[in-house]
């Protein structure tokens, strides 16, 4: 039956990237932009110390005490930076390695296998073992325990391999701290969020190819 | 004539052990030069007009020569090992140079005591070499019988005249188990693994190579006087295959050094003895070239088994001085002629090209699976099934030679060469010469087979095809296979060469990966647990505590035999024959009674 049910849903993936993502992808909250106002002001309200000059996205958790400063939340999430890429696209290989998050990253990166996003048909798989993985794909506030495991597995990865930082406190500490990830290895990508949205993680992966 | 220089070698290598009063090295250089006088006589043909003895002897002297080179340098036993390994040898010469039966089971019994004085060598080892001297006795007394049943239906102790003897299919079958016991056949084999794995291993080399070629020279022998009814097929078809599927499980799951070669030689036997049934089947149908290719894949397979065992035991020997299991070894100290000849021997006995053992199991298969020629259904699907169990024994050999490599040989480090490398470098030589031109040994055997089944194989096995010349590819039958090693060695050479010059050789040493937590290592026990674990039933795998237990169910067969056998005597001893004088009176009045009852026709049947 479950045949028939699926044949009349239809196909339910998401068009992303070849479309802009739609309004049901894009989380409610958004990321803060500023619009009007001294951002100055707003540098005493952010718990992470985000907003300085502008706003550091990486910083960023989403509290949105600072939309009575002059910030308003809009719907982009896709927010990446890329240093190195890949020297090939398609049957990209994932290591996951969760130094120490709350799971919530954990929670979106799943979201990335199930029939809607898809993370398959652009040519990304998960791996369990860092052996026959290309990229280490990092989460979470690295753990003082966390360091050696992380460091080992970045050892057993075989060229060429790019290490991924994603969310806030993988990349700059977020609420725990100063640093990301970058203080114990050179980080090639970083993702933010907090935590980032399945768009923002296929944006930023997507980023890592060779051809984009 | 050529046979007395043979007696005089004996007495020569008797008057060896004696010397190892003075001294071990003596004993063992006296026997290293006697073992290369007989390498000289096989190879010189003067002694090619006794059939199947100078293949044998050249196998066999090759291994004692070797054992004994190695010998001078691992021997630290002291006397007694190396008087009674000299013993060993020159039983083993009487009987492979015996006419008759009579010197053939002194030379039988004489091997079994002198292994047995050998093996209990060492301090812990008395229950093994027990265990080793029972199941001789009991080959012994199998060969007794068969020879007295020749005796008796055929008046002559001498072997040429037995043939035509009208109990002819009784007397095999004795013969047959008999041997069957020495080659560790299914139901026969539980004494192998402790004897081989306590013994010295000079002596294991020595026990393991050439023990168990006695057998199958002694079945080669019964076969040539003649071939019995093909029935005795059908049950060598069945105990072999069961024996190689056996010996190759419990090798793959061994965690002893000298315990998993030692099941491998389990494995090997059985499919010697499958390859003897399918002769027998082949001869039975008229098939001449089929019947002289599987006459051939005998003896090639027993010869590339005793080299590469015995090449196998000498490295096991160099390890087991570490510690004899194998998931305790750690800093083991090989030279490089160890480590080579460890490599060498193992990927030999796990098949791999382009090496002796790869050329036998390609032979074995062949010769198995043209069984399509053999008219009979019935014998045909056995033979098939058999076919399929002896690929599988050799499939699973592949996991027990990779452990033994992975966890001996390959985290080895240096050592300086010593005598024991020389014994080791013989060996090698002689499978790198075979790997590269069988066609030697082939030329070297066919006249024998010629005169058993009537089909040359110098001339009708050798050809050539294609681009390979005349003389170097191997023909499995006519327009069936054929394989020419000397071009698999050639090529591979060629081809590991290209592949090797092409790439970067860019390479980075990294830890194994366990998680990123401490000792990333893959340990020997968990190597073949899966196997321990799917196959329960096989092993009685148990978790007990900490640990995994598993065995062989057929050892505790037999002590749980012995145990009844003891229980039933223990009755037997304190409720019927107890002591008491009136129940002997009892027993003496009740025979008596019947007695008279049958005498005067009391009973209605009897008149």
């Amino acid at each position: 039956m479950w045949v028939i049910k699926g044949l009349r849903k239809g196909i339910i993936t998401t068009k992303y990237p070849d479309e802009k993502p739609t309004k049901d992808e894009v989380p409610e909250i958004g990321v803060p932009v500023h619009r009007h106002g001294d951002i100055k002001a707003a540098s005493g309200v952010c718990p992470t110390d985000a907003i300085s000059e502008a706003l550091d996205f990486y910083k960023c958790i989403f509290c949105q005490r600072c939309e009575d400063y002059g910030f308003e939340m809009t719907g982009n999430v896709e927010i990446a930076e890329v240093n190195r890429k890949l020297p090939f696209s398609g049957s990209v290989h994932i290591f996951l390695v969760d130094a120490g998050s709350c799971n919530a990253c954990n929670r979106e990166l799943d979201m990335l296998t199930n029939p809607y996003y898809d993370l398959h048909r652009l040519g990304f798989f998960f791996t369990p073992t860092p052996r026959h993985a290309d990229i280490m794909f990092v989460i979470g506030k690295v753990t003082d325990r966390m360091v050696e495991p992380m460091l080992k597995a970045y050892e057993a990865m075989p060229e060429p391999k790019i290490v991924v930082a994603a969310g806030s406190c993988a990349t700059s500490g977020g609420i725990f701290g100063n640093e990301g990830v970058d203080r114990y290895i050179n980080v090639d990508a970083k993702i933010s969020g907090c935590p980032p949205s399945p768009i923002g993680l296929l944006y930023g992966l997507l980023k890592t190819y060779r051809r984009r | 004539m050529e046979m007395n220089i043979l007696y005089y070698i004996i007495i020569l290598f008797i008057s060896a052990s004696a010397f190892a009063v003075l001294s071990k090295k003596i004993t063992y250089v006296i026997s290293a030069f006697g073992s290369a006088w007989l390498i000289y006589l096989a190879i010189s043909g003067s002694l090619s007009d006794h059939a199947f003895l100078p293949y044998f002897l050249l196998l066999s002297s090759i291994v004692w020569l070797s054992a004994s080179v190695y010998s001078i340098g691992y021997d630290h036993y002291g006397k007694r090992l190396a008087s009674t390994f000299a013993l060993t040898i020159a039983s083993m010469l009487l009987i492979l140079v015996s006419r008759d039966a009579l010197s053939f089971l002194i030379g039988w019994e004489g091997m079994t005591i002198a292994s047995f004085l050998a093996i209990s060598a060492r301090k812990d080892s008395m229950r093994a070499a027990y265990v080793f001297l029972a199941f001789g006795e009991l080959s012994t007394i199998l060969l007794m019988l068969s020879f007295a049943l020749a005796l008796g239906t055929t008046h002559s102790i001498f072997f040429a005249a037995w043939k035509g003897s009208n109990m002819w299919n009784l007397i095999f079958l004795f013969a047959l188990f008999g041997f069957a016991v020495k080659m560790a056949v299914f139901t026969f084999h539980i004494w192998l693994p402790p004897a081989h794995s306590t013994a010295p291993s000079n002596m294991s080399a020595l026990l393991s190579a050439v023990l168990t070629l006695m057998g199958v020279y002694g079945i080669v022998r019964m076969l040539s006087i003649q071939v019995p009814s093909i029935w005795v097929s059908a049950v060598m078809l069945i105990l072999g295959g069961i024996t190689a599927a056996i010996g190759s499980l419990h090798a793959a799951t061994s965690e002893k050094v000298k315990e998993l070669p030692a099941y491998s030689t389990i494995e090997n036997d059985g499919i010697i003895f499958v390859l003897l049934g399918a002769y027998i089947i082949a001869v039975y149908h008229h098939n001449s070239v089929l019947s002289a290719f599987t006459m051939l894949t005998v003896l090639f397979y027993a010869f590339f088994h005793s080299i590469s065992k015995a090449l196998l035991f000498f490295t096991a020997g160099m390890i087991e001085q570490f510690s004899p299991n194998i998931n305790e070894l750690k800093d083991v100290k090989l030279s490089n002629i160890s480590i080579t000849s460890g490599y060498i021997a193992a990927l030999s006995l796990a098949a791999i090209p382009p090496l002796p053992g790869f050329i036998a199991e390609w032979m074995a298969l062949e010769a198995l699976f043209q069984s399509f020629e053999i008219p009979s259904v019935k014998y045909k699907i056995l033979i098939v099934s058999v076919g399929a169990v002896v690929a599988l024994a050799a499939g699973i050999a592949t996991i027990s030679m990779t452990k033994m490599i992975s966890y001996g040989f390959k985290r080895s480090t240096g050592r300086k060469i010593s005598m024991v490398d020389a014994g080791m470098l013989i060996l090698l030589s002689v499978i790198l010469i075979i790997s590269l031109f069988p066609q030697s040994l082939i030329d070297f055997v066919s006249q024998p087979v010629y005169s058993l089944t009537g089909v040359n194989p110098a001339v009708n096995l050798i050809g050539g095809a294609l681009a390979i010349p005349k003389g170097f590819l191997i023909l499995s039958g006519e327009k069936f296979g054929g394989m020419s090693p000397t071009f698999v060695f050639v090529f591979l050479i060629v081809l590991v060469s290209l592949i090797y010059g092409i790439s970067k050789r860019k390479i980075r040493y990294t830890e194994a990966w366990a998680g990123g937590g401490e000792g990333g290592n893959y340990n020997s026990l968990s190597y073949s647990m899966i196997l321990r674990y799917t196959l329960k039933g096989f092993y009685r795998t148990k978790e007990e505590g900490c640990r995994v237990i598993w065995g062989d169910i057929f050892e505790k067969g037999y002590v749980v035999t012995a145990k009844s056998v003891r229980y039933a005597s223990n009755i037997f001893r304190l409720y019927l024959m107890n002591g008491n004088i009136g129940v002997y009176i009892l027993y003496i009045v009740t025979a008596m009674f019947l007695t008279i009852l049958y005498v005067t026709g009391g009973f209605p049947y009897v008149h």
